[in-house]
């Protein structure tokens, strides 16, 4: 009875305790440090790239779209639920800790958050078309935010991009505290100094890639900004990311568990079982598509340098194949391949790809067949950028995670390289000087080279490889200089032979150069049409192509605002445009 | 002190008796029923209204004159009448009143009623329903004999979990399991899972599995809300009350009797698919080491990759000559040249994959009482060993309780329960088609290649111990089998301490303090050299789970008015519940040494723990009103506080009323009347409320650390926002249900009918709804959604062939039928469509206006004359919009159970019958799409067209192979291919028992003595799979929860069969 009662009185006090709302297992929301939030910001945007490219690179070849055998059902709502929910949490730790950084005076966290803020914006943008903005990220004030135009929330981006300018320029005022030292992610390095100037090239570079992706918009404007004004003025000014140290990048490590700190394709394709298919038709353009032709007619492909960094090859694949692991070898091709629109841009001789790429077997564009037992033959990913294995010799990769550069890649945003090309393609365009669209274009291919060859220099390269992979038939053995001169000379005979579109050669260069980055090829595509020889869908009637990606399964199913998810829908850049996608 | 002095009194006044006759004297006596002693019974003298109630020893006291008439009376009895005499004891002896049906129920609090009181449904199953069956899950045994209780295996496995579902689904996202409450103790049932659904939750045990079905003596089923409204929001979604052996002492017999009892099961998978052994691994007619098995025929020589001598190259040649010397052909010099070759046949490689198990279970029970006190002790073992390998699950029970009276007018009981219990087998993740995510045993197993010889070759490499099979992405199953394990060990202890007063014969006022105590640990392990998880993986979690509650209330139950005419009983009380819940996982990455699985093996580890708590208070009350003992009202009410709501919005009063009407009681015309024995009607009218999770109004930081490390620099730790809202307005959720029933005896009691209609809803439903991650966050608990359930259920009971003599031949029937409509009615203003369970693009589904949980999945492309679309290469077009592919809810479900019985032997037998419930089948599509079952034993080298239109809406033409015919749609690729129809015929059990008559035993020790054959789930039969299928679907790959309706290969069910024999001496 006495022990009753004092168990009774030391427990019930305790069961009738009402107020317990906090999770005592949680830090409490006060705690959010800034400068954790940013690393939260950091170390996710690659996360939000890597799913637009999981769309756009599939839809622009680099990656082979195997979904489904038509648009419509290749991706579905659920696809985007990644892309969508990621942005805008990185946009919601951005704004949910802005009022601590702003008391504290942490101008540099605020900047260089509000550029990766921009930059998610603007690609949602230009997948999407109109986005939540103005009434996003309200929590309980608003579930169901309105959808801005797309032309708006641009506007909106330039701004901001202004102002992340000048916090950046604020910041300069200050040394960078000390807590920030090494936690610049992207351009710190031991001391972050030179962290708020590169922030704000950044920055410039992102407003010039907007004044590009909305150079043919009627208004000529974005928001009140005079689109040719602004670009000739970017450029005039010479801010804009044009050294490797300037890339805009996300560098992976190497830590293969906990935290496994890879690129996620190396995670993909260097651990076992195969992984994504790289699209035949990326293959090919790098490898098969340029040409020389003889007298006879026959043609000789020109070599990429940069082929054995960008693709591996597991085996070589040919006629003689297994069918156990490629039975397409024994399908014939579709007959809608043949066209004539799908043969190579530089030769008529060279048709469009199909089930394997020369030895190379990669995936056509629609194949949703049954996957074969070809893990171990399968074409994937090399060194540049994923961190993979550089080596023209044949082996597979299937090997957990211990080929190549361990997985120390990078996720490419904007480039030396693409910035050139945005460049070229301006003064092609809107800027009308093609003397100057002549130098850039020819500095993007080459900034491209330059960035590949030398990507990861601590990584050995493969001696016989690298001469091997450089020769070109007319010379064995020549050295790397002289294979990228034979490649430059190549396209830039083409860019002055009147016979050739410039605009889709730029493109085109463009298109090899953003190997590893989906977003750019696909705005280009939409802006331009170009390249207009992409691999057809397997399918012949794959319907009409994504004009903006679907909205995520999440806000169509919750928010009454959200429009009509239809890839017919149009980004405001897109109005007006007379292309043929497909 | 206070009875020895009434004993004397008592002695005082009989002698005053003889001196004044006919004066009022104390009469005495003990009333007994079959020997026993009863407590409780009413003693009325008819003459004076006085009247008393018999003490724990059935023994009572009451002045009367001679002459004057006793009454005694005790629900479910006859009253007896007795005519005071000259002799001052009267003992008399009660009989059960088979005319009136008073069976006594166990309702809400412990409070027992006579079944004809009661407003609303309660089923009562009695032990020899559930006491040593095969099923060691003493819920699992119930599965079919309760109208309105679903209740559902996740799979065979020994010690995996079991879903019970009372009258539908009532809430989308939270727990819909019923509240267990042991000996008046609110028992935690959770199934607790460290993994998901891919990881394979199905093998989490629930924890209504440390119950010992030995040691229960009855389980009563509270379905409705006014039956439950006194448990307040846990029991919102029903309750099972559990009375124990040792929480039952009042029954027990004087004398000392002990009961032994000794079952001995074997269990086996159920069922295995008819495998055809005419075709090897391949496509197309040609050998390759596809998963399908497309090859070409046994009977081939040279062609399709077969060699003339009947032979294809080793399948182990992959992993060269290094690892696998002896399959290789070697030069003169010593070095391997081709590999050996094997026979082209058919191999039998499945059937051995799979064992017998046994199931032992002991059980001994020792019971008694005296002068006032009652004590009941009880020992289960259990050693239940599973139908495969690394699969078994033991249980220990030990039992205590007791009851005594205290002379200062305290009755004080207790029970107490000590559960130790061991769980392993082998991980049931996920399994696809293609194999499986995460390790799994019966991902792969079943579609082995027919020409496979899987067990006589080896599983593992022998440098490294890997796995190895006829392609390297696979990992081999016996190498799974052997080197994982999912295990579990709980300790746990429960029980209570009651202490009841008794202020006078009317009312008493009584505390309860209750404990529920256990520990979970967890171990799930890898070693290195799989597939899935290369590196080896192990991780070990442990949980705390306690639930203290305490109770106290006043009862009371008084006789109003003349002859009885009213009674009222009733009870106010207050109860307070703490639920805590701590948890520490620790994962391990990166096996060193191979096959050692503790953490200081691993190189990397990481760890993670929370606790949480909540309470909550209720205050209730209850009470009855009785009119002449045919006409009960009965109005209950309760207010409950949670803790983890915002102070506002914290508390829900929620109120029940019921009706009872006996009309064979209360009209003369219909009493004794032939036909129409017994006819009640009753009409109730319930509440409940619920509440969300813990700590839902305010959500803290997302945190991790070492999120990434760089190249060069330190590890990277974050914090940022949570994707989760928090809402300060949450507030509890109402349910509310009219129920309507009608229970009736006719034809001499042979036929009887116990009918409920329902119809249930539910009112500012808690959900966790996903948001537009545009407003910042992903998901948050909301007041949106309404779910309605209406059904029927049906109990019949017919005495087909009746005997005069008990030990004659008779045929008894009983049967349910039960149907439920449950629908989602509302989710919030532009809410379309939330996900319940599974995969966002393939999973249950809850839609405004359809059933709950539709399967939602990737369809066949239609054009807009709903023909089938069929692409230029032959095979359909997917449409991965998402649609609505079927409907996992059955129409209805119907059990009958035979009982015949003649002399000493009893044979039974239950069979079940489920009409409609969609299931989506991994397995189904697996096997068929691999061309291994006898389904695909059709001609191959024919050509097919499948119905329907190209794109450009001509009817389809194109002819594909067996290859692409039977690979491509079987539901591998297009998910409403693989969903069917899971209705179902079953034996869920047959059992035979024999007693040895009581002559046989006189001159043992014995006091009974019977044995038992039983057998459970040795058919079935799933009409709308593919006949070689033999496909059970009576499966749940989505664990125990809301998910419904999917087979993802992670594990059959079983049958099984045995006997068992009880001793009493």
């Amino acid at each position: 009875m006495f022990l009753a009662v004092t168990i009774l009185s030391l427990s019930s006090c305790e069961t009738f305790d009402l107020d317990q709302t906090e999770n005592p297992s949680t830090l409490p929301q006060d705690k959010l440090d800034p400068v954790y939030a940013f690393n939260y910001v950091q170390v996710t945007l690659p996360d939000f790239v890597n799913s637009a490219n999981s769309f756009t690179q599939r839809v622009t070849r680099q990656m082979a779209m195997t979904g489904g055998n038509t648009y419509e059902n290749a991706f579905a709502g659920v696809n985007f639920n990644e892309n969508w929910t990621t942005g805008y949490l990185i946009l919601n730790a951005i704004k949910t800790m802005e009022p601590r950084a702003k008391t504290n005076n942490q101008n540099f966290i605020l900047g260089a958050s509000k550029v990766m803020r921009c930059y998610v914006l603007m690609t949602m943008v230009d997948m999407y078309g109109d986005i939540p903005y103005s009434e996003a990220l309200m929590g309980t004030a608003n579930l169901t935010p309105r959808y801005d135009g797309s032309a708006d929330v641009y506007a909106g981006i330039y701004d901001e991009l202004n102002q992340s300018i000048d916090l950046l320029n604020a910041s300069l005022a200050t040394s960078l505290p000390e807590e920030l030292k090494g936690r610049d992610l992207y351009y710190g390095g031991e001391d972050g100094t030179e962290s708020p100037t590169k922030w704000i090239t950044v920055a410039k570079s992102l407003k010039l890639k907007m004044l590009n992706n909305a150079r043919r918009v009627a208004s000529s404007k974005i928001g009140s900004h005079d689109i040719a004004f602004e670009a000739a003025d970017l450029i005039s000014k010479n801010d804009l990311i044009d050294s490797k140290d300037e890339d805009f990048e996300f560098k992976y490590g190497r830590n293969r568990v906990n935290p496994n700190s890879r690129h996620p394709l190396y995670n993909d394709q260097y651990e076992f079982g195969g992984g994504a298919y790289i699209a035949n038709y990326f293959i090919w353009a790098l490898t098969q598509e340029k040409v020389t032709v003889d007298n006879s007619g026959s043609t000789t492909p020109v070599k990429d340098p940069r082929e054995f960094y960008y693709i591996h090859r597991q085996a070589t694949v040919s006629s003689s194949t297994s069918r156990q692991t490629v039975p397409c070898l024994d399908i014939a091709k579709p007959a809608h391949f043949n066209l004539d629109q799908y043969a190579s841009f530089f030769s008529g001789r060279v048709p469009a790809p199909y089930c394997r790429v020369n030895t190379y077997l990669g995936r056509d564009h629609g194949d949703n067949s049954g996957i074969p037992n070809d893990n171990e033959i399968r074409a994937v990913a090399g060194l540049y950028p994923i961190g993979g294995i550089f080596k023209e010799a044949v082996g597979d990769t299937q090997n957990f995670g211990t080929d190549g550069a361990l997985g120390e890649g990078i996720m490419p945003m904007l480039q030396t390289s693409y910035v050139h090309f945005i460049k070229a393609e301006l003064y092609k365009t809107l800027l009308t000087n093609d003397a100057l669209a002549r130098s850039e274009f020819k500095m993007g291919v080459e900034a491209s080279m330059d960035k590949v060859i030398t990507f990861l220099p601590e990584y050995e390269r493969d001696p016989t490889t690298l001469a091997h992979s450089l020769t070109i038939t007319a010379t064995p053995q020549q050295p790397i200089t002289d294979a990228q001169t034979f490649y430059v000379n190549y396209v830039m005979d083409k860019f002055d032979d009147p016979n050739y579109d410039q605009l889709e050669l730029i493109i085109k260069e463009y298109f090899l150069a953003a190997w590893g980055n989906g977003i750019e090829p696909y705005n280009s595509y939409r802006r331009t049409g170009f390249p207009s020889n992409f691999q057809p869908t397997f399918e012949d009637n794959p319907g009409p192509y994504y004009y903006t990606a679907l909205y995520s399964d999440y806000s169509v199913n919750n928010n009454p605002n959200t429009p009509n998810s239809v890839r017919t829908r149009k980004v405001f850049w897109e109005e007006g445009l007379n292309l043929n996608l497909h | 002190m206070r009875s020895k002095f009434k004993w004397i009194f008592t002695l005082l006044l009989a002698f005053s008796m003889q001196v004044s006759f006919a004066q009022e004297k104390t009469v005495t006596g003990t009333v007994t029923e079959d020997g026993l002693p009863m407590p409780t019974v009413n003693v009325v003298n008819k003459n004076t209204k006085v009247n008393t109630q018999t003490d724990f020893d059935g023994k009572y006291s009451i002045k009367a004159k001679t002459g004057d008439v006793l009454v005694f009376s005790f629900v479910g009895y006859s009253d007896t009448n007795v005519t005071v005499g000259t002799s001052s004891v009267v003992n008399t002896v009660l009989k059960t009143d088979a005319q009136q049906l008073g069976e006594v129920v166990v309702t809400s609090q412990g409070i027992k009623k006579e079944k004809k009181a009661l407003g609303y449904a309660v089923t009562t199953i009695k032990a020899e329903e559930f006491a040593s069956k095969p099923s060691t899950d003493v819920v699992r045994a119930l599965t079919g004999k309760a109208p309105g209780v679903n209740i559902q295996q996740t799979s065979g496995l020994s010690g995996s979990g079991t879903n019970i579902i009372i009258r539908g689904y009532s809430s989308i996202t939270g727990s819909n399991q019923p509240l267990f409450v042991v000996d008046g103790v609110p028992f935690n049932s959770d199934t607790n899972s460290d993994g998901n659904f891919i990881e394979g939750a199905t093998n989490a045990s629930s924890r209504f599995l440390d119950l010992d079905p030995n040691n229960i003596e009855s389980i009563s089923i509270l379905k409705g809300l006014s039956a439950t409204t006194l448990y307040g929001s846990a029991g919102s979604k029903g309750v099972v009350l559990v009375t124990t052996k040792s929480g039952n002492t009042k029954e027990l017999n004087k004398k000392m009797e002990v009961t032994v009892s000794q079952s001995l099961y074997m269990t086996e998978i159920s069922a295995l698919p008819d495998f055809q052994n005419k075709y090897g691994v391949g496509n197309n007619s040609e050998y390759r080491t596809t998963f399908g098995n497309w090859g070409p025929s046994f009977d081939t020589r040279g062609e399709g990759g077969i060699g003339y001598d009947g032979t294809v190259g080793h399948p182990y040649g992959i992993y060269g000559a290094d690892v696998f010397p002896d399959i290789y052909n070697y030069d003169a010099a010593g070095k391997p040249t081709t590999v050996k070759n094997v026979a082209w046949k058919a191999q039998d490689n499945v059937k051995p994959f799979f064992r017998t198990g046994t199931v032992s279970t002991t059980s001994v029970n020792i019971g008694g009482r005296s002068e006032g006190t009652s004590y009941n002790l009880s020992v289960g073992n259990t050693d239940d060993n599973g139908f495969i390998e690394n699969n078994r699950y033991r249980r220990l029970n030990l039992s205590t309780g007791g009851s005594t009276k205290l002379a200062n007018g305290f009755t004080l009981s207790t029970v107490m329960n000590y559960v130790r219990t061991d769980k392993s087998a082998p991980p049931t993740g996920y399994g696809y088609g293609s194999g499986s995510v995460t390790p799994s045993t019966f991902a792969t197993i079943l579609y082995t290649p027919r020409s496979f010889d899987l067990f006589g070759l080896p599983y593992e490499n022998p440098t490294d111990h890997s796995s190895v099979f006829y392609r390297k992405d696979i990992t081999n199953p016996r190498w799974i089998l052997k080197n994982s394990s999912d295990d579990e060990a709980v300790r746990r202890f429960y029980g209570n301490f009651t202490a009841m007063y008794d202020i006078n014969s009317w009312s008493n006022v009584s505390y309860r303090l209750a404990l529920d105590n256990y520990t979970q640990k967890k171990k799930y392990y890898i070693n290195k050299g799989s597939n899935e998880t290369p590196d080896g993986y192990l991780r070990t979690s442990f949980n705390e789970n306690t639930v203290f509650d305490h109770t106290v209330s006043y009862n009371f139950n008084k006789e109003l008015g003349a002859k009885g005419t009213w009674a009222w009983d009733g009870t106010v009380g207050v109860n307070s519940r703490q639920e805590a819940y701590d948890y520490t996982v620790l994962e391990s990455f990166v096996q060193d040494i191979y096959g050692f699985n503790e953490h200081q093996n691993y190189v990397e580890h990481s760890g993670y723990s929370e606790n949480q708590s909540f309470n909550i208070v209720g205050i209730y009350a209850s009470t009855t009103l009785a009119y002449n003992k045919y006409l009960y009202l009965n109005l209950q009410g309760r207010k409950d506080y949670f803790s983890s709501l915002q102070k506002d919005n914290r508390s829900l009063f929620y109120p029940s009323a019921s009706l009872s009407f006996v009309p064979t009681d209360a009209f003369t015309a219909l009493k004794n009347n032939k036909w129409i024995n017994y006819t009640k009607l009753r009409i109730g009218y319930g509440s409940s409320a619920g509440f969300p999770p813990a700590y839902q109004t305010s959500i803290g930081l997302r945190q991790a650390t070492n999120a990434f490390l760089p190249s060069k620099g330190e590890t990277i730790n974050y914090l940022s926002p949570d994707s989760r809202l928090g809402n300060p307005d949450l507030k509890p959720e109402l349910y509310k249900e009219v129920e309507f029933g009608l229970e009736a005896k006719f034809l001499d009691n042979r036929l009887g009918i116990d009918l409920s209609l329902y119809d249930k809803r539910s009112k500012d439903l808690i959900i966790l709804r996903d948001l537009d991650p545009a407003s910042g966050f992903s998901d948050r608990y909301d007041n949106i959604a309404e779910v309605s359930n209406k059904g029927i259920e049906l109990g019949v009971s017919l005495g087909l062939i009746k005997s005069a003599t008990p030990d004659g031949f008779q045929w008894n029937l009983s049967g349910t039928f039960t149907k439920n409509k449950n629908i989602v009615e509302d989710l919030g203003i532009g809410v379309e469509k939330i996900g319940i369970a599974g995969f966002t693009n393939l999973g249950n589904f809850a839609i405004p206006g359809r059933p709950y949980g539709v399967i939602m999945g990737s369809s066949i492309a239609r054009d807009g004359n709903g023909n089938y679309i069929v692409g230029t290469d032959g095979n359909y077009v997917v449409d991965n919009e998402l649609k609505e592919i079927g409907n996992p809810n059955p129409d209805w479900k119907s059990t009958v159970i035979n009982e015949i019985s003649y002399k000493n032997v009893t044979f039974g037998f239950q069979l079940e019958f489920q009409k409609g419930g969609d299931i989506y089948s991994n397995t189904a599509n697996a096997l068929l799409s691999r061309g291994v079952t006898e389904d695909t034993d059709f001609d191959r080298s024919g050509s097919y067209i499948l119905p329907g239109v190209n794109p450009n809406g001509n009817i389809n033409q194109v002819q594909i192979g067996a290859t692409e015919f039977g690979f491509n749609n079987s539901g591998f690729f297009i998910d409403e291919q693989s969903v069917y129809d899971a209705t179902n015929l079953r034996l869920r059990e047959v059992s035979l028992s024999y007693s040895l008559p009581k002559k046989m035993l006189e001159k043992t020790p014995f006091g009974k003595m019977s044995i038992s054959f039983t057998g459970q789930n040795l058919w079935f039969k799933a009409f709308n799979f593919p006949k070689h299928l033999n496909f059970d679907p009576e499966v749940m790959s989505l664990g125990v929860g809301n998910g419904q309706g999917f087979d993802y290969l992670t594990g059959p069910t079983s049958k099984r069969y045995g006997f068992s024999i009880n001793l009493t001496f």
